[in-house]
Formats: structure tokens, C-alpha cells, sequence
């Protein structure tokens, strides 16, 4: 009785194994298409439109009908359509910010097909969803930051242009017998309009200096002028002399010391007192700015992200720009917080004497 | 022969360059010159030196040099200590808002960035003006006080207003002292008492 049922169970055996089979390599196509739209999207950079435009080849290759889209990208509407418009129609939207995304797809599929038609539209709007959800950051990210920019430049402009109205107007009708007082005061003033100047400059330029040389600096006394010029409480210790781009240094270390004369403008309070020891190998001179006087910085892994800062009235561009500065003299720039949660930096210059 | 003291100018800017200028601006026309680079320093000036007339006050103070807030806060704050000093704003923010803001919360003046150096004086010289024909009226018992009305209040939003700042002005020019006060307001010590009470006003410590 029992040798009856073998060619039937032998049967049933065969057809599971032939539907496993059939479904495994059901499953390897449509894991290799969606894994071709991942890498096609990759290949056009995450940018949607394009995306959409090249993608119609891969999803005709898994069975879609066609496909037909109308994208209204920041006002301007494409519209395009890719293979037959018959069949099942499945329609969807998507909408980011400026961006619309209407789009039909043409199917044809019955059974297990339609599942893995379904997967394949889902992992195809979802990267568009993706693409555009980056679009709409950059654009945010761009607007804001321009945003920042223009305030920042806009008060430091006006400022500059009331600096140059006031000078003229003063040269412009000297008292006479003051013209030495007249002179006093502009001398005092120059220098601190001049490095208003420079920081517009750096701003524009975000860290770009033009036709920097290198130059024998001597590190002790650079940094005891922007010391002097911030009117910043600190100890110097030790010192070191280089040859390296003086401009960059000079900037980068800028960058570093005003966020003390910036955070004690913030808090108020006594100046913080900043304590930078210079030391030197046969090969690097090392800086090293730190004070106890400052509060501890709860996300000291930002401090280098660009447009980030702690302060209402900061760009967040100094460190970034300081950061980039020293590596382009070959150096490096690090921050640390110690156990007592004191913000420090720490220098390294190579030696090229 | 004597000759009268200087009128004193206080200018509040964040930008010592711009302060230097000022300063000098000021000096040679014998102006005294006091400085500030932040609200809190203004404040305490303003708490030692009695003599100051004049506030050349810039709205983008730190830590927000970007907006007005911080000029705005500054301003009010000396408008609420009552100081017999008139403010002239001299700003580079946004002049339609800052300017709204500036003469709602009582600036005497508002001048945008650049401002000519003429302008600028013009300007002192006004409030100069202003302030003594203010102080001869207070000799002959009429203060003049400002307050901003909403008409949508209606009267009673406006005399309570008047109200208190009377009451505050009155208080501030007798030292604080009740009797003086009730009499010049014309009532009795315990209706300064209730005042005291209703608008929580306390004696500066």
C-alpha cells in the first residue's frame, strides 16, 4: 500500500522543490533590482530627477509595465512617461518641501509577482523619498547658513562704513590745534577697524589666504600681540620659533583666542585667564591654550563642524577655519576636555627651519 | 570766570574701534565721554556716573550683536530706572524694525548706520535741548513722562499706564520718600503705599 503513495510523494517532493526553487530565484531577481536601483542612485549622486529619468531600464527588467511622472521640482514641472500605459495602474505622491512627486506605475502582475512588484516600487520610492529628503536638508542647510552669513556681514559692514563715515568726517574738519588729538585717536582706532577688516575678509574667504609666505615666526610674540589686540588676560610659557605660513598661523590662532574674548562678552565676569605654553621638539612645536576660567563645553565633538556654534552671536566658522588653516601648514589642531571639564587645544606645528 | 561742566555722552557699541571714533567725535567738541561695550556695563555706569545726558546706544549688543534684542533690553532697562537721560539710537540693524521698536520703548532718537558725524551731533544737541527744557518744567512742578497706549484698551489701559509712571517718576525724583511724594502727587501716604503694592514697585537697593 505504502509503495503506492512513493511515486505520489516523490511527485509532491519534485513540485515543492521546483516552487522553492522557482521562488528562490524569483526572490535573487528582484533582490538583484532593487540592489541595481540602490547602485543607480548611488551613481547619480542621490539627485531624484535624474535618478527617475535612468531607472525605467532596471524596472522594465523586472516586469513593470511602464511608469509615468509628473515632478514639480522648486516650480518647474517635468513630466515624462517610460514603457506602455496599460495595465493595473498603482499611483503614488510624494511631497518634500518645494518638491512633488507624482508618479503611476503600470503592472501587469498577478500572484506572487504582484509582492514583488509591490517591493520593488516600495525600495524605488523610497530612495526617491531619500533623494529628496537630502535635497530639502541641503537646501535648508544653504539657506540658513547664507542667512547667518549676510547678518554677520551686514553688522560688520555697517559698522565699517560708520568707522569710515566718522573718519572722514573728522579728517574732514580738524579743530585747529587738535590735529595731534585727532591723529591719537585714529591711530587707536585703525588697527582694531583693520582686523574688523580682516575678519570680513576671513569671513568671505572662509579661511582662503592669498599669497601666504613663509616666514621665520617667532610664536611667543605672535601670540602676545593677538593676546594684546583682544585685550585678553593670559600667561605665555616657553617659546619656539618656526618658519611657516605666517598669515595662516596668524589666523588660525585668531580663530582659537577670540572665542575667549567672545565667551567673556557673552558671560560677563572677570576676563578668563588663558594659559598657553609653547614647547618645541627637534621636529614640531607644540601649543598648547587652555583655562580654568572657562564653563565646560557639553558637545565638544561639534566644535569643528562648520555654522555650528555654541554662541547667539557666533558664524561658527573660527575652528572650522583654524582646523583647516593648520593643516594646511602641515600642522594639526586638536581639542580635549580635561577632568575637570576645562576646554583645551592643543597645536602641532612641523619645524621647518 | 567760570565755565560749565561738560555735557557727558555715554556711548554703548560692542565695537571698540567705533567707540574710539565716537569718542573722538565727542571730545572735540567738548563733549565728556563715558563707554560701553555691553548692557551690563552701560547699567553701571549709568548707576555711578549721575551726571551722563545723553545715551548714544547701539541695538546689536553682545551676545546678540546680530539682532536688536540685547539694544532693546538695554534700552528698556534704562527707561524703567528712570534716569534723566535721553537715548538716541544709532544702530546698523534693520531700520524699520529696529527704529519701531527703539521709539516704542522711548529712545529720543534714531539714527541708522553710517550716520554723519553733523547728524550725529545735531542729534546730541537736541536731546541737550530737550532734557534741560525738561529739567526747567520740573522746576515748576511739570513732569513730563511718556507711555505707549494701546487705543484698543481704551482709557483705562492708558491711565493706569500714565499712573505708574508718574508714581515711579515721582518716587525716583524724591529719593524715594513717601511724604515728599504724597504731596506732590497730591494724595495721601497710604494711596502711595497702595500704589507701591500695585505696581510692585520696590526702593532701588
Amino acid at each position: 500500500m505504502l509503495n503506492l503513495l512513493y511515486p505520489l510523494l516523490i511527485i509532491i517532493g519534485a513540485t515543492i522543490g521546483l516552487v522553492l526553487s522557482y521562488l528562490w530565484w524569483q526572490a535573487r531577481t528582484a533582490s538583484n533590482h532593487n540592489l541595481a536601483l540602490i547602485r543607480l542612485n548611488e551613481e547619480h549622486k542621490f539627485d531624484a530627477p535624474t535618478f527617475l529619468q535612468h531607472a525605467w531600464p532596471i524596472l522594465e527588467s523586472a516586469g513593470l509595465l511602464g511608469i509615468r511622472w509628473e515632478f514639480d521640482w522648486f516650480g518647474i514641472l517635468i513630466q515624462a512617461q517610460k514603457g506602455s500605459q496599460l495595465g493595473k495602474p498603482v499611483r503614488q505622491e510624494i511631497h518634500i518641501g518645494e518638491m512633488h512627486l507624482h508618479v503611476v506605475f503600470f503592472q501587469n502582475h498577478r500572484g506572487e509577482k504582484k509582492y514583488f512588484d509591490a517591493a520593488l516600487i516600495e525600495t524605488f520610492l523610497l530612495l526617491l523619498r531619500s533623494d529628496m529628503w537630502i535635497k530639502a536638508g541641503a537646501v535648508d542647510a544653504t539657506l540658513a547658513q547664507m542667512s547667518k552669513l549676510t547678518l554677520f556681514l551686514q553688522h560688520d559692514m555697517k559698522n565699517l562704513a560708520q568707522f569710515i563715515q566718522l573718519m572722514a568726517d573728522q579728517l574732514a574738519q580738524v579743530p585747529e590745534g587738535k590735529e595731534l588729538q585727532v591723529l591719537n585717536y585714529l591711530s587707536t582706532a585703525a588697527p582694531l577697524m583693520r582686523q574688523r577688516a580682516d575678519r570680513i575678509v576671513q569671513t568671505l574667504t572662509l579661511g582662503q589666504v592669498q599669497n601666504d609666505a613663509i616666514r621665520r615666526v617667532n610664536v611667543a610674540n605672535l601670540v602676545q600681540s593677538l593676546i594684546s589686540l583682544y585685550q585678553l588676560h593670559a600667561e605665555i610659557e616657553g617659546q619656539a620659533q618656526l618658519d611657516i605660513a605666517e598669515a595662516s598661523l596668524e589666523g588660525a590662532l585668531e580663530n582659537i583666542l577670540k572665542n575667549y574674548s567672545d565667551l567673556h562678552l557673552r558671560l560677563g565676569g572677570p576676563k578668563p585667564l588663558i594659559r598657553i605654553h609653547i614647547s618645541e621638539t627637534a621636529d614640531h612645536v607644540d601649543i598648547r591654550i587652555g583655562s580654568e576660567d572657562t564653563p565646560a563645553m557639553p558637545q565638544i565633538e561639534r566644535l569643528f563642524e562648520p555654522f555650528w556654534s555654541m554662541s547667539p552671536n557666533g558664524l561658527g566658522i573660527g575652528l572650522y577655519q583654524a582646523k583647516h588653516l593648520l593643516e594646511s601648514c602641515g600642522g594639526s589642531l586638536q581639542v580635549s576636555q580635561s577632568e575637570s571639564e576645562r576646554l583645551s587645544f592643543a597645536l602641532c606645528l612641523a619645524k621647518r627651519v | 570766570m567760570t565755565t560749565a561742566a561738560p555735557t557727558q555722552v555715554l556711548v554703548v557699541d560692542d565695537d571698540p574701534a567705533l567707540r574710539m571714533m565716537l569718542r573722538g567725535i565727542f571730545e572735540l567738541h567738548d563733549y565728556q565721554v563715558h563707554e560701553a561695550e555691553s548692557r551690563s556695563a552701560a547699567l553701571s555706569l549709568l548707576d555711578r556716573e549721575s551726571n551722563v545726558a545723553v545715551v548714544i546706544l547701539d541695538l546689536g549688543l553682545p551676545p546678540h550683536a546680530h539682532t536688536i534684542t540685547e539694544g532693546i533690553a538695554t534700552l528698556q532697562a534704562i527707561q524703567a530706572a528712570i534716569l534723566p537721560v535721553k537715548v538716541i539710537v544709532l544702530t546698523g540693524q534693520d531700520q524699520e524694525a529696529a527704529a519701531l521698536a527703539a521709539i516704542r520703548e522711548g529712545a529720543f532718537d534714531f539714527l541708522a548706520k553710517p550716520a554723519s558725524a553733523d547728524a550725529i551731533l545735531r542729534a546730541v544737541r537736541r536731546a541737550e535741548l530737550f532734557l534741560q527744557k525738561e529739567r526747567e518744567l520740573g522746576t515748576q512742578g511739570i513732569t513730563r513722562i511718556a507711555i505707549n497706549a494701546q487705543i484698543s484698551e481704551g482709557l483705562k489701559g492708558v491711565r493706569v499706564d500714565a499712573e505708574e509712571r508718574l508714581v515711579r517718576q515721582i518716587l525716583k525724583e524724591t529719593g524715594f520718600n513717601v511724604n515728599q511724594s504724597a504731596k506732590r502727587l497730591g494724595v495721601k501716604r497710604e494711596n502711595i503705599y497702595y500704589f507701591l503694592k500695585k505696581f510692585g514697585i520696590a526702593r532701588d537697593a
